[in-house]
């Protein structure tokens, strides 16, 4: 039973990863090396920081691809996640680089819907789900997911209580969850 | 790869709820959305040829890295990585499963101690103090430090003068990283201090 959004070509291409394809791994960095760039840039702000993440997320799933169960994660997502986690590791390892940035702290620029492309053939569906999203939800959504930020950060932040932003953030996973998951039933 | 699906996920989301496997990743899914709603970035040519040369030979992925940290050419990080695998350049560090390498660095790191250490995994390295500022740079395993933070290959990881920690080589694979470190390291009552001019160096 594979994850909601996984692709049955991701779970091949690690497949052949695992037996030592590397061609494979060519294939699964064309289908999101520019995907975990936009992520890792977007919370770092520095070009070479975030290539060299996306560099090590690819070797990290070349070497653990052996040990990929499809029923738990969606490559797609482990790969996003973990360029997500190591680029705030390397945020939070430079305090003063931190500071000034989060200083500046504007969100990335989002594109008005998803680009349908190869590792996005759902772009259609991930569009309404985000777009069902209000602008306060989607406003805790990228504090969390971009800056790293706990609840508590991002109700000082936005200036509301910590119990709104756990709410608010709960609601609007929710919402994604449902859209992104009624492709099971249809 | 299918590491904890918790450990990538704010804590706090994960906090209140009971979510079952299915649940997580469905969690994990749509918070990896936002992800895609950004517009793609494209990446520089060289990276796709990095990755794919990292593949085979993993050490090599960093010569670029290697060369901005201690202020050589490409060619000649690639050059003093090819000496890891000789046994020849390795000499004892502080305690036994150390090694170090001391390397040759570029002008702008006189009075810094550069080398290549390596731990045995699983081994505790001792507790140390930074003389000056130091940056590592983990090649191959990877670094559990005493504060919880784990450092995997790739990953570069500053610390400020003055500061002091020990840490443990995680399991599996030896541990090599790169140090570069401002007036070197003092690792006190269980070594003695390691400052620049007191260790052979390579030409």
């Amino acid at each position: 039973m594979l994850a909601v959004t996984d692709s049955n070509l991701d779970v091949e291409l690690v497949a052949r990863m695992a037996a030592g394809d590397r061609v494979a791994l060519g294939s699964l960095y064309d289908r999101y090396a520019s995907v975990l760039l936009a992520t890792a840039f977007c919370i770092l702000g520095d070009r070479q920081a975030a290539e060299d993440v996306v560099q090590d997320v690819f070797l990290e799933a070349w070497k653990k691809a052996d040990a990929y169960d499809p029923s738990r994660a969606a490559v797609r997502t482990w790969l996003i996640l973990r360029a997500r986690s190591r680029s705030l590791d390397r945020l939070n390892a430079a305090p003063r680089r931190k500071t000034v940035y989060l200083d500046q702290l504007a969100l990335p620029e989002v594109a008005g819907a998803v680009e349908a492309r190869p590792g996005v053939e759902d772009a259609d569906r991930l569009s309404e789900a985000l777009a069902s999203l209000s602008p306060e939800q989607r406003q805790v959504l990228e504090l969390a997911y971009f800056r790293g930020m706990s609840s508590s950060e991002i109700a000082q932040q936005v200036g509301i209580p910590t119990g709104t932003v756990k709410s608010r953030t709960r609601t609007a996973l929710a919402a994604l969850r449902g859209a992104l998951g009624a492709r099971e039933e249809s | 790869m299918t590491s904890d699906l918790r450990e990538l996920l704010p804590s706090d989301l994960l906090a209140d709820e009971e979510l079952d496997e299915a649940e997580l990743a469905a969690l994990a899914d749509a918070f990896a959305a936002l992800a895609l709603a950004e517009a793609p970035m494209t990446p520089s040519a060289g990276l796709r040829e990095a990755v794919l040369e990292g593949a085979q030979r993993p050490l090599s992925a960093f010569a670029a890295r290697l060369a901005r940290l201690v202020d050589v050419s490409v060619e000649r990080a690639r050059e003093l990585i090819s000496r890891i695998a000789d046994p020849a350049v390795w000499e004892p560090g502080v305690c036994d499963g150390m090694f170090l390498c001391h390397l040759p660095a570029g002008p702008s790191l006189a009075g810094a101690v550069v080398g290549f250490v390596r731990v045995t995994a699983g081994m505790r390295f001792p507790r140390h103090t930074h003389v000056g500022d130091e940056v590592v740079m983990v090649m191959q395993g990877g670094i559990h430090d005493e504060s919880g933070a784990v450092y995997l290959p790739g990953d570069i990881v500053p610390a400020a003068a003055g500061t002091t920690h020990e840490f443990r080589a995680l399991p599996g694979e030896e541990l090599i990283y790169l140090a570069v470190v401002d007036e070197g390291v003092d690792f006190g009552p269980e070594g003695g201090p390691l400052i620049p001019g007191n260790q052979e160096r390579f030409a």
